[in-house]
C-alpha cells in the first residue's frame, strides 16, 4: 500500500516550489511520514535517474552547496497520475470504512 | 585531552575527535556497503555527506568547535542506521527498488540456518535446511518421511533439528535464511575476512608504533596487542569449532545409524570392546540368547538404546550447535535438553543395571559335568590313535554367522531358517593316562543361579563325537539348543594317552588343541 505514497508526498512537496533535501525532510517529518533522513537520499536519486526530477546547485551560507530539486514535465505528469490514484484509493477505502 | 583529526567532508574541514572519527568512518563504510548494488551509490553517498557536513556545521558553528562522539551519534540518529535505510527503501520502493535494496551486507552475513515457518509441513525443518543448502525441499521431505517409516530412525534427528534450529521470525532472519550461499568458498571467504580484519589491525599497530613516542604509548600498545591476540584466538577457535562441529555431526549420525540398525537386526556390525574381549554381534540376536525372559530382552534393549543413543544424540546436537550460531534462544533450550537427556540417560543406566544384576545372578554358580568314556583301543601292534574333525558342511556356512568373542572362546550363531543356535568350538587337551589304555574325559561346564541349574544346563550341551576303529572324530562345534540361553557354557575334551602309545592328529584338529 505504501508503494508510491512516499513518492507522491515528495512530488507534492516539490510542486509548490523547488526544495532541497532538508526542506523535503522537514515537511515529511511534520507529517510524520519519515523516520530517518537517510531514506530520502536514495529515493531522490532514483527519482532523478528516472527523469522525474532535475536539480540545480545553489550556494549555501551554512554549509556545502545544496541540491535544489525541481519537478520535470514528466514529474508533473506523474504527480497528476499519482494524485488521481490516491484519490481513487481514498474513496475506495472510505466506502469500506463504516461511518460513525 | 583528546586528539582531533581534520577531515574533509563535502569540501569542508572539520576537526573530529579520534573516537568520533572512527565511528564516522565505520558508519560511512556501512552505508557504502548497504548501497553497494546501486549504480548511483557514489551520488547517494555524496548527498549524504553533504548533509552530514551541514549538520556538523550547525554543531561546530564558526568557533571551530571539535566534533565529538555525541555529535556523530546524533547525526546517525537523524540520518538513520544503514539497516533502517534498507528497510524503508524496500517498503517504499517500486520494482526499481530491487537494485537499491541493500543485500544486508552479504559480505559478512553468511546465510544462516532457520526453520522456515512460511512453507512448513511439520516444523519447517526441511524447508529451512533446503533453503540453507539450495535444495528443493521435496527431496528432503521424502527422505525424512521415508526414514520415519524405516523404524523411525529419522524421528530423533528431526526432533533434534526442530529444537536446535531457531525459527525465522523477522524479515531480516527470513532474508538471512536465503542469504549468500553456504559453500566451501564462502565459508573460506568468511574465515579469510576475519583474518584479514586482524591483519589490517596488525598493520595499523605497526604504523601507530612508528608514529608515537614509544614510552608514552607502550601501555596502550600492549593493550592493543593483547586485544589482538584475543581476537586472533577467537577467530581460530571459531574456525576449529566449525570443523569440529561438522566432524561431530558426521560421527554421531553414522554411529547412531549403526546402533539403531543393529538393534533392529539389520546389520551385524556392532563391535564393542570389553574387558573380556571384542564383542561383535547383532544386538538383537545376541540379546535373545542372553536374557532369561522376553521382558528382559525388551527392557535391556530399551536400556541399551538409551545408554548408547542419548550420548550420540547429544554429540549430534553439540555438533549442530558448534556449526550454527549459538543464540541465546538456543542456549536456554540447550539447558533444558541437557537436563532431560541426562535424566533419560540415568534411567537407561538404571534399567541396564537392574537387568544386569538379574543376569549376573544367573552366572553366579559354575558347575562341571564330567564323564569319562572308555575308548575302543587301537588293536596292537598299532599303537596310534588317529584324531580328526567331523566333516560338516552345514556349520561351515560362514555367511549366516555372527561372532561373539567372549572371555572363553569364540561364539557363533548358526542360523538355519528361524532357528538360531549358539555354537562354539570345544577344547581338546592331551594328558597322561594313569592306566595303559586310551581314555577320554569330557568336561561340560555351565553357569546358573544354583549348582543344580548349572548342571542341568551343562547336560543340555550337545556335542559330537564318533569313533571308527582307531580314528576318533570330534565335532568342530558344540551347540547350545535354541531354547537355551548362553550361560558361559564350554566343552573340554581331555584325551588321556597311556605311556608307550601315541596319537596322530589331523591338521584341522589343531584348532581345538590348547597349547599347554
Amino acid at each position: 500500500m505504501r508503494k508510491g505514497v512516499l513518492e507522491l508526498c515528495i512530488l507534492s512537496a516539490l510542486s509548490e516550489h523547488d526544495c532541497y533535501a532538508s526542506d523535503i525532510i522537514q515537511k515529511l517529518k511534520e507529517a510524520k511520514l519519515i523516520v530517518v533522513e537517510g531514506t530520502l537520499y536514495p529515493l531522490l536519486t532514483r527519482l532523478k535517474n528516472d527523469g522525474v526530477l532535475s536539480y540545480r546547485w545553489e550556494e549555501s551560507t551554512s554549509g556545502p552547496p545544496r541540491k535544489y530539486y525541481k519537478l520535470t514535465e514528466e514529474g508533473q505528469e506523474l504527480l497528476k497520475e499519482l494524485n488521481a490514484t490516491w484519490a481513487e484509493l481514498v474513496n475506495a477505502v472510505k466506502t469500506l470504512i463504516p461511518k460513525k | 585531552m583528546k586528539k582531533t583529526i581534520a577531515v574533509n567532508i563535502s569540501g569542508f574541514i572539520f576537526h573530529v575527535d579520534e573516537d568520533a572519527c572512527q565511528k564516522l568512518e565505520s558508519y560511512l563504510g556501512a552505508l557504502r556497503r548497504s548501497f553497494k548494488d546501486s549504480e548511483s551509490r557514489e551520488e547517494i553517498i555524496a548527498d549524504i555527506e553533504a548533509r552530514i557536513a551541514e549538520l556538523f556545521r550547525e554543531k561546530s558553528g564558526d568557533n571551530r568547535k571539535a566534533i565529538c562522539m555525541e555529535d556523530v551519534a546524533q547525526m546517525i540518529e537523524v540520518l538513520g542506521k544503514p539497516e533502517e535505510l534498507g528497510d524503508a527503501g524496500r517498503g517504499t520502493g517500486d520494482e526499481g527498488a530491487g537494485t537499491k535494496e541493500p543485500q544486508t551486507d552479504d559480505r559478512k552475513t553468511i546465510r544462516r540456518l532457520f526453520r522456515d515457518p512460511d512453507s512448513r509441513v511439520i516444523g519447517g525443518v526441511c524447508s529451512g535446511v533446503s533453503a540453507y543448502f539450495d535444495l528443493d525441499p521435496i527431496w528432503l521431505r521424502l527422505i525424512f518421511a521415508f526414514s520415519f517409516f524405516m523404524f523411525g530412525a529419522g524421528l530423533p534427528l528431526y526432533v533434534i533439528l526442530w529444537i536446535v534450529i531457531p525459527k525465522a521470525r523477522t524479515t531480516a532472519e527470513k532474508l538471512q535464511m536465503k542469504g549468500a550461499t553456504v559453500n566451501i568458498s564462502n565459508i573460506e571467504k568468511n574465515i579469510k575476512e576475519e583474518f584479514e580484519h586482524i591483519k589490517t589491525k596488525v598493520e595499523g599497530l605497526h604504523d601507530e608504533a612508528k608514529n608515537k613516542n614509544l614510552l608514552e604509548n607502550l601501555r596502550s600498545f600492549l593493550e592493543k596487542v593483547i586485544l589482538l591476540f584475543i581476537e586472533l584466538f577467537t577467530a581460530i577457535f571459531r574456525a576449529i569449532a566449525k570443523i569440529t562441529g561438522v566432524a561431530l555431526v558426521i560421527f554421531g549420525l553414522i554411529t547412531l545409524a549403526i546402533v539403531v540398525s543393529s538393534f533392529f537386526g539389520l546389520s551385524n556390525v556392532v563391535t564393542l570392546t570389553s574387558e573380556t574381549g571384542v564383542i561383535s554381534f547383532s544386538i538383537k540376536e545376541f540379546l535373545v540368547k542372553f536374557f532369561s525372559s522376553p521382558n528382559q530382552v525388551t527392557l535391556s534393549a530399551v536400556g541399551l538404546l538409551i545408554l548408547l543413543g542419548v550420548p550420540l544424540l547429544a554429540i549430534v546436537y553439540g555438533g549442530f550447535r558448534l556449526i550454527f550460531h549459538d543464540s541465546h534462544r538456543n542456549r536456554k533450550a540447550g539447558k533444558v535438553i541437557g537436563t532431560l537427556a541426562f535424566i533419560t540417560w540415568i534411567c537407561g543406566l538404571l534399567i541396564c543395571s537392574v537387568v544386569g544384576a538379574q543376569i549376573a545372578k544367573d552366572f553366579s554358580v559354575a558347575a562341571d559335568k564330567k564323564e569319562t568314556i572308555a575308548l575302543t583301543q587301537p588293536v596292537p601292534p598299532c599303537n596310534t590313535l588317529y584324531l580328526a574333525l567331523i566333516k560338516s558342511d552345514k556349520e561351515d556356512d560362514e555367511d549366516n554367522r555372527v561372532e561373539i568373542h567372549s572371555g572363553k572362546g569364540k561364539w557363533n550363531i548358526s542360523t538355519s531358517g528361524d532357528i538360531h543356535n549358539l555354537i562354539s568350538k570345544p577344547e581338546l587337551e592331551l594328558a597322561k593316562s594313569p592306566t595303559d589304555s586310551f581314555q577320554l574325559e569330557i568336561i561340560l561346564t555351565a553357569k546358573g543361579k544354583t549348582k543344580k541349574e548349572a548342571l542341568e544346563r551343562a547336560a543340555n550341551i550337545s556335542y559330537q563325537l564318533n569313533q571308527h576303529d582307531s580314528t576318533l572324530e570330534f565335532g568342530k562345534y558344540f551347540h547350545i539348543p535354541d531354547n537355551e540361553k548362553w550361560r558361559g557354557q564350554s566343552v573340554k575334551f581331555v584325551l588321556k594317552v597311556p605311556s608307550g602309545k601315541s596319537v596322530h592328529q589331523s591338521e584341522e584338529l589343531s584348532q581345538l588343541i590348547i597349547d599347554n
